[in-house]
This record gives structure tokens, sequence and C-alpha cells, in this order.
């Protein structure tokens, strides 16, 4: 339960972030809120490392189908990255407490680091590989919105979409090569069940190596995690996110995010240290990042920019050393202490990211050519930079030296069957560490000595709360290098010596004589520090070359270019400037679709019954058309809305003739509805319409008959074939009738009460099927029973085109029109009023249209303190009659709002302001909750998803009254209609 | 059945039919908006007295909410249409 909370508590704290009313709190709270949480979560992790007996695990069954497991554990490579994510999470808050500007939207920048942190700790904590690939993708998403923080700057956009591309495209390469893993162990017999749980995935490795598949899989998996930790050739994206604020870069971008990809390379070691292909996929892309990653180190400006191009050349450090750990003498395996190099780069990476924080603070620059001398003013900041750089250098006595050594015992002790890899790879791995001499040199001498650069700069220390953070990191790195034998033991245990061998061979020590090794570094030193010399030379030759980002221009070339152009060519050859033109070619190709459909399953017309169909709905039909006519053809826009109504009506009595009370009283509601949206929004639009554009040339008028006629014939065919359809093409319900006759019989009462019944009745099939909805009325029984997870989708869409709506209408900004289009607008509307239509006489109207009056009419406003609220009750009786009768949430939520928008329209709108300023969208997630709720409340009492309960409730002044479950599904329906209408109706009357 | 002996559903029916197709005559030609707007608020009322007789002749109830809504709601579009034109728009 601990652990469980322990995981949660990260995103509990990010969801309070955003519901606290952050305009009645200190600007401050954010900082103290990330501080609080994450100061628990590090209680917790103590109380689970030292306090408890043995390591908490969580296990559930999620979908047992596809491997998924909600399975956490806190094994040892767990427990360090636990440690590791939360404890720099709390220095980073620390220190962005200073260092951010405490204005800039300090709620949002928190409330995703915290999910940040949260995602991290549940990747690496999953102990099910398909749940850690779900952190995975979260880690991705708050990284997005980290380096975008600055949202303003085109530079910080482009930075944020380049990684959310690069990384998300890498999570779905995982995920392939994790469906690969899953569909192996099928063929190869084993249960799906547990399969992904990592000590599974290490226990069946011979499965996943011996298949023929398994190098596809491998190079997937691999592709996944050189993505997020930025490995060649995708190493382009992590320079690109350095436009992230400095906190962003250094806690996911230097710490933690981009070791995900390192920490899976550690999971997979296990599995996939014996494949052939490991040393060279894995090794030689680590070397060549590191060459990469170091050389254009040297040749950035921006302090920040070396720090991430050195970042990439760490990392490849980090992934070259899983790839060296197989095959060496003898076929041992060795991976010792692989934590270490992790947490060594960790400490000082995130440390020099917070301290070129500092010197952005204190000279606000970070190009080194304009520094210098930094030296006197800044020496805090000095001594921590040159312990910090020594550190990532190597130089003895800090941990990074440990770090460095091991990582070069390891590449000499390879032993490879090619001579090539065994040879060119610590070769490649020696060459890239020159560099790393040189850029921490380039860190450490360019700004910091000689005489200032530029008079313009006036660079002051940093105060103490923006130097604390990196002081204790870099205080640890050094601590750690001297006292590096007492770390070693703990560092051991927390690594499964069952995979990665025992780590006798190696004893770390921060000194161990003159040997290869020293000679080694001694090289490396003086190469490296000729190298920095000639770091100008360097630097001027790469922007001679114009400052090519290796891989970066392929990705520009796809990204930003091809994809984009191909998108235009595809929207400018399918979509015209034209909606009735991009309808008709919709139209054409859905109607073409279903009639091929028709055609090629053998569609037989139903056999219509032409003697019963009443002479009243063809004559009404004939009615119709009339005014049909005049929708389609009237120069003025108010007209056709008018010649529309009756056409509603006449529809209405079709419903009512047919005996669908239910879509009768729908039809009459929506009419009233959809009358005031389009009046509303007939006054943004000219009043008079332009003759439509013919896209098919001469016969365009007599095609839109056609296409009108086809698909009005083809979806009555289409529902007639539905209605009398039977079962016969799904086995389960042979021997049924017809669908409407199913329904009509399994509404109210459960034909077999039991399973045990309808398979005594022969109808096997019927015994999922027990359930009744427990209603009369099968159209509302059907919607919020039957079918009630269309329905749930249905206004989960309705309430989406509802915020599209308000979306449109907030960002047209300046779609806000002046008084004086105002006025024309207006007197455009009056013209329709005062003129009689096509060629007939100007007269002046003889009553109101001249008079503008000062109020609304004393009968109008009188009435409507009357009306609305007997409507209201009306609505109230529809509801609650609704599972038997007529009626029903969506019905009652029509009538609710056309009760409250004819007080709008009633009234002006300083005498109803609280209706104009109530928020109707926050109706909209209410009424999803009450709908998902009820579904989840069935789930809970062991029922399928929405499964519906009834009974029956005395009311004593209303008589008796049937509940069923379905009615809470019904108010949620309820609260959305209502509240999407209404936001609607709200936001378009405000102009 | 037995509700509406024998001759008077058919006159209520042809009465109401012909103050239907007079009615759209008035929406289909106009000729002023204003016009429109009646004879469609006309129809509403037509439309109502259509389903009660309907009702009654065939002796059922299930008309009912239907005509309760159309009167209750019926009335909303025609002021709209009038505010709009009255004001040139519906909300202030």
């Amino acid at each position: 339960m601990l652990f469980l909370l322990f995981l949660l508590l990260p995103f509990a704290g990010a969801l309070l972030s955003l519901v606290l009313p952050r305009e009645r709190l200190p600007l401050s709270m954010p900082r103290w809120l990330a501080l609080g949480f994450t100061g628990a979560c590090l209680l917790l992790l103590a109380w689970m490392t030292f306090g408890m007996a043995e390591r908490p695990a969580v296990f559930a069954s999620w979908m047992p189908q596809v491997g998924l497991n909600f399975s956490i554990w806190l094994d040892g490579p767990a427990l360090f990255f636990a440690w590791l994510v939360v404890g720099i999470a709390f220095l980073i808050f620390h220190y962005s407490g200073h260092y951010m500007d405490p204005n800039d939207s300090p709620w949002r920048f928190y409330a995703t680091m915290l999910f940040f942190m949260g995602s991290m700790v549940g990747v690496v904590v999953s102990k099910n590989a398909l749940l850690m690939f779900m952190f995975w993708e979260l880690t991705s998403i708050s990284s997005f919105i980290l380096i975008g923080h600055w949202h303003e700057k085109a530079s910080a956009r482009a930075g944020a979409l380049r990684a959310l591309i690069v990384t998300a495209s890498g999570g779905l390469c995982l995920l392939a090569g994790l469906a690969a893993l899953v569909w192996m162990a099928k063929s190869a017999g084993l249960d799906p069940a547990m399969v992904l749980e990592w000590d599974q995935l290490w226990a069946n490795r011979e499965v996943y190596l011996a298949h023929p598949a398994a190098g596809v899989a491998l190079v997937l998996l691999l592709l996944g995690a050189f993505t997020k930790s930025a490995q060649f050739p995708f190493q382009f994206w992590l320079p690109g996110a350095m436009e992230a604020p400095t906190p962003v870069s250094a806690f996911l971008h230097a710490a933690t995010m981009v070791k995900a990809g390192i920490y899976l390379l550690g999971r997979l070691y296990p599995m996939y240290s014996d494949a052939g292909m490991w040393l060279w996929l894995v090794g030689g892309t680590g070397v060549i990042t590191m060459c990469i990653g170091g050389f254009m180190a040297m040749c950035a400006r921006d302090i920040k920019q070396l720090l991430a191009h050195s970042t990439v050349s760490q990392l490849g450090l980090l992934t070259a050393y899983y790839g060296f750990g197989a095959h060496r003498v003898g076929g041992e395996h060795l991976l010792p202490l692989d934590l270490l190099l992790v947490l060594s780069h960790a400490l000082f990476k995130g440390a020099l990211f917070m301290l070129c924080g500092v010197i952005d603070h204190g000279c606000h620059t970070r190009d080194w050519t304009r520094l210098g001398g930094l030296r006197r003013t800044m020496p805090r900041t000095f001594v921590l930079m040159a312990i910090g750089c020594a550190s990532m250098a190597g130089v003895p006595l800090t941990f990074g030296f440990v770090a460095k050594e091991l990582f070069l015992k390891a590449s000499l002790s390879l032993h490879a069957e090619s001579a090539l890899l065994t040879w060119g790879l610590p070769a490649l791995a020696i060459f890239a560490s020159l560099f790393t001499v040189a850029y921490c040199l380039r860190i450490v001498v360019s700004p910091f000595f000689g005489a200032p650069r530029d008079p313009e700069i006036h660079p002051h220390e940093g105060g103490i709360g923006l130097l604390a953070a990196p002081a204790i990191m870099i205080a640890l790195c050094l601590a750690a290098g001297l006292y590096v034998p007492i770390l070693e033991k703990p560092l051991a245990a927390l690594t499964n010596a069952e995979f990665y061998g025992t780590h006798s061979h190696f004893t770390v020590a921060f000194f161990h004589g003159a040997d290869k090794l020293l000679a080694i570094a001694v090289f490396l030193f003086a190469v490296g520090a000729g190298v920095f010399l000639a770091g100008g030379r360097i630097l001027k030759a790469y922007e001679n070359a114009g400052s090519p980002m290796i891989f970066r221009s392929a990705y520009e070339a796809l990204f930003d270019r091809a994809i984009p152009a191909f998108a235009a060519w595809l929207a400018r050859t399918t979509q015209v400037a034209s909606l009735s033109t991009n309808l008709m070619r919709t139209l054409l190709a859905a109607f073409g679709l279903v009639i091929a459909a028709m055609i090629s399953s053998g569609f037989a017309l139903p056999n219509i019954d032409f003697e019963h169909i009443p002479l009243v709905g063809v004559a009404l039909s004939l009615l119709m058309t009339a005014c049909l006519w005049l929708v389609a053809t009237h120069r003025i826009a108010l007209v056709r809305l008018i010649a529309m109504a009756p056409i509603g009506l006449f529809v209405t009595l079709l419903f009512l003739i047919f005996k669908a009370p239910d879509l009768a009283l729908t039809q009459i509601l929506v009419e009233v509805a959809m009358l005031i949206v389009l009046l509303l929004l007939l006054f943004h639009l000219p009043q008079r319409l332009m003759p439509p554009p013919r896209p098919f040339g001469r016969f365009g008028k007599s095609m839109r008959l056609i296409l009108s006629v086809t698909g009005g014939l083809l979806m009555a065919v289409l529902s007639h074939a539905g209605f009398a359809s039977t079962f016969k093409n799904i086995p389960t319900f042979q021997g049924e009738p017809t669908v409407s006759e199913y329904y009509i019989q399994n509404s109210k009462h459960a034909r077999y009460e039991t399973a045990a019944e309808a398979e005594a009745a022969g109808y096997p099939a019927f015994a999922p099927y027990h359930h009744s909805g427990g209603g009369n009325n099968v159209v509302n029984v059907i919607l919020v029973d039957f079918r009630g997870i269309d329905t749930m989708g249905e206004v989960t869409v309705l309430g989406i085109a509802g915020l599209g709506v308000l979306c449109l209408f907030t960002l047209k900004r300046k779609h806000v029109r002046t008084p004086e289009q105002k006025a024309a607008a207006l007197l455009d509307v009056m013209r329709v009023n005062e003129r009689y239509d096509e060629g007939a006489v100007v007269a002046p109207m003889p009553f109101f249209a001249r008079r503008m009056w000062p109020s609304p009419s004393l009968i109008m406003s009188e009435m409507a303190r009357v009306g609305p609220p007997l409507m209201l009750v009306f609505a109230v009786v529809l509801f609650l009659k609704g599972h038997g009768e007529p009626g029903g949430g969506f019905i009652a939520g029509l009538m609710a709002s056309a009760a409250l928008a004819t007080v709008f329209i009633s009234f002006r709108r300083s005498q109803i302001m609280p209706m104009h300023d109530f928020k109707y969208r926050s109706l909209l997630p209410i009424g999803l909750v009450f709908a998902v709720g009820t579904g989840l409340a069935a789930v809970l009492f062991g029922q399928p998803f929405l499964a519906s309960v009834h009974g029956y409730v005395g009311l004593s002044a209303l008589g008796k009254v049937e509940l069923a479950s379905a009615m809470v599904f019904d108010l949620g329906v309820f609260l959305v209609v209502v509240g999407t209408t209404l936001m609607i109706i709200e936001r378009l009357g405000r102009d | 059945m037995d509700l509406l002996p024998f001759p008077f559903p058919h006159i209520f029916f042809t009465g109401l039919l012909l103050a239907l197709t007079l009615l759209l005559y008035r929406v289909v030609r106009g000729p002023h908006v204003l016009d429109r707007i009646m004879a469609a608020d006309s129809i509403t009322l037509v439309i109502i007295c259509l389903m009660g007789i309907w009702q009654v002749t065939v002796g059922t109830s299930f008309f009912f909410d239907a005509i309760l809504a159309l009167s209750v709601v019926g009335f909303i579009g025609t002021i709209a249409l009038a505010k709009y034109l009255e004001r040139g728009g519906l909300i202030h």
C-alpha cells in the first residue's frame, strides 16, 4: 500500500496543483507543494529501503491476454533509479525556486515537473514491461510540455516537437518490440499473462534468442532505448531540447529522463547479452555517439549546448558500457557496477547544468566566446564548476575518475570474435575521450580565466539559493570519489549478480598505481589538452562549413519539409474552399463505398410492403416537398430558416403516425434548439446568400439532385433492412426473429431469468443475455441499456463538439466586430425586415418593424417569468418517466435547454447576469462522470460495464417510480445535453 | 373509435388540411418575411389540432406528450425570429 502511495503521490501533487484556486494563493505555493510532495516521496522511499523487512511489490492482473499486468517492484535497479529520480527532483525543485521567474506560470511548471517525476518513477518501478511502456510515453509527453515551457518562442516549440516526434516514434518501436516478444512467447507455448514481467523475460531468454525473428525484436526494443537516450542517429533532439528552462534540462535531459534508455538497456542486458548482435549494435552505437557528441561539444559556443552535446557523448559512454558487458575472455559476462557510472554522470551533469544556469543568471549570456575572467567575479561558481568538470573528465580523486576507469577497463578487456571490434571499439572510445578532456577544459578555462572579453557583460555571483543544490551534488561527487570502496558494496548488492556476473576482477579505488590505465589516462590528458588548444580552429572550421547538425538535416527534410509538403498536396487535391463541393465529394465517396459493399456482399432488396404504406404519409411528404423547395432556392437566409419550421412539424407528425413518440418529442425540441442556434449564427453571416458554386459545371444542379435522391433512398433501404434483418449472420443469436423483435421482447423483462433456463429452452446463446433493461419504453432502454456504450460515446462526442464551437469562437478574437460593422449588419437585417422581397412593392410596415422599442415587450417579459419554470417542471417529468414512457435524459435535457434559452431571449443581459456568467461547460465533465460512473459501478459489482440494475421506489406524492441504474446514466446524458446546448447559445450570443 | 361519430373526423380533417394548405401557400409565397413567420406559427397550431383530433379518433393517448411539448416550446421559435428581426440578434 505504501508502495502504491509512493507511486501515486507525485500524480496527486500534479493534480492538486491544477485544481487549486490559483488566483487566491501565493505564487510560491506551487513550489512548496512540489517540495512537500517530493519530500514525502523521499520519506516513503527511505522507509521502504531501510525500514521494511522485505522489498514491497504490488501485483494486479490487468489485460492478461496481451501480457499487461499492473505489477511494480523495488528490485535493485528500481530502488537505485527511484532514489536518483526523487532525490534529484528534490534538489531541482529547490534550485528552480531561485532560478525561475516567480511569475512564469509556476503552477503549470511544477505540476508538469511533478507529473514527470511520477512517470519516471513509474518507468523504473514497473515490473511489467508493458506497464513501463505506458509510463515511458508519459515521460515523453511531460518532456514535450516542459521543453515548450516558453511556448511563445518558435525555437522552443520546434525543439519540443522534435523531441516528442523522435522519442514517441521510438516509443512505438518499443511497443512493437514488446508485442513481438509476446508473440514469440505465445508461439513457444507460454501463457502470455506473465511473460512480460522482467524476471520472466530473463528466465525465458532462450525462447526469445532462439526465435527466427529475435533480431527484429531486439532492434525494435533498442530503437526505443536509443531514441530516448539520444543515441546515434537520433542524438540531434537532445541539443534542441535545451530550449527548456535550465532546471528542466538539468532534471530531464541530463540526470533522469535520458537515463530511461540506459535503464532499459540494463533490463534488456540479461536477456540479450548472449545475442551476437548485442556487442556491435549497442557497443558500436554507444561509441559512435560518444565521438559525435564529443566533437559537437567542441563546436558549440553556448555553454548549455556544449553541455547538451557532452551529455550525448556521456550517454554514448553508458550505452557502450552495456554493450561491452558481453563478450570477454572465455565468454564470461561481466557488467560490474553499471549503476555507479549512471550515478556518477547524473551527479556531475545535473550540477553542471545548474551551474550553467547560474552563469546565465549572472551574465545574461551563455556564449563562452563573450565570457572571460569570471574566476574573480564568480569564485564560488568557478570552484564548483571546476570540480564538476574534473569529475566529467575523470581526474583522480573524483567520482568520475572511478567511473572512467571502470569504463576503460571494460573496453580494454573486450574480446569479440572479430578483431575489428576487439580493437576498433576501444580505440574509438579512447578517441572520443580526448574530446571529453578538451571540452571540460573549455568549460573551465574559457569563461573563467583570462580577461573579460565583452565590456557590456557585468557578471555577478549567484546567491546561496542558486548554488545550494549544485553544491550538494558536487560535494557528493567528491565524497563518492574519496570513499568509493564504501559505496561499492551497496551498489554491487543492487545489481543482479546472476546475470551481470561478479565483479571480483574489478576492484574500485581512487588510485591503482602505475599500470596500463594510468598510461592511457596520462595520454588522454596530454592529447586532450592539445585538442583544447586547437579548439578555436575546430570551431571556426565547423562554422565555415555552415554549422551542420549531424542527422538533424535528415530529420528536418522528412518532418519539416517532406511530410508538410505531402499534407499540403493532399489537402490541395482533395479539399477546395467550398463547403458544398467538399460535402459532395465526401458523400459521393461514402455512397459509393456503401453501394460497393452492398453489391459485394450480395445484398438483396428487402420486400417492401407497398400496400401498407399509409396515404397520409405520402401526403405529408408531398407537403414537405413544397417547403423543401423554398429551403433550397430562396435567396434570403432567414426565409430558408422559416421554411424549415413546417418541415420539422411534418416530420414530427410522421413519427407520431408511425408510433414513435420519443422521436417526435426529440424532433420538436431539436427544431427549437436548432432555430435558436442558427439565428444566433445568422447574424454573423450575410443575409442574402450567393448562388452556390458549381463544382460539376453545367450538370451541377442535376448532380446534386441525383446525389440527394440516391442518398435518401440508400438510407431508407438500409434502415428498412436493419429493422427487418434477422440474426442469421451472427451465430450466437440464431433462432431470433428480427433485431427489433429482440429488443421489444427483452427490454422490460428478460425472457429467461437464469442462464440455465435459457439453455433448457434451447437458446444457449441467451445465457449471457438474461439481464433485462427493466423499462417499457424500448427506445429509451435501447439508448441507455442495450446500446449504452454507443450513447456514452455519443454524449462524449456531443460535449467535444460543443467545446470545439467554444474554442473556434474564442480563438477567432479578430472576428469581434467593430461598432460600425455591427451597425451595418443590423441594417442588413433591417433591410430584410423592411422590404417585401423579390420584386414586390416596397411599402413601410405598419407596426413594429420601424420602431426600436426601448425595452423588451411587457407581455414577453411577464410570460418569461411563468413559462420557463413550467417547462423545467415538464423536463423533470419527462426525465423521470423516461424509462417506461416517452421521455428520457436526452429529451429532458433539450426541454430544459429550451426553457433556459427562452430566458436568455426574453431578458436583457443585465437582468440575468448570473445566468450568463455560469460556466455551462463545467456540466460536461460532471455529466460524463455520471455516465462513466454508472458503467464502472456495474463493474465493481462484478457485472459487465454498464450492466443495468433496477427496482421500484415509492415516491409518495408521485406514486411509484421505477428506478433503474440506467437513470443515473440518463442523468449524465441530461447534464451533457444541457451543458453543451447552453454553452453554445451563451457563447454565440455574447458577441 | 366511438368518441367521434362518423362525419365529424372527416369534417375536422378536411378543414384542418385546408387550413394547412393555405398556410403553406403563405409560407412559400410570402411576400413579407413576417407573413411567413406568422404562417409558420399558425401551422404549429394546426398541427397541434391535427394531433389532438387524430388521438381522439384513433383512441390513444400517446400523442399527448408531443402535444404538450409542442404547445410549450412551439412559440419560442416565433419569438426568436421576431426578436431577431427587430433587434438583429437574440441575446442582448
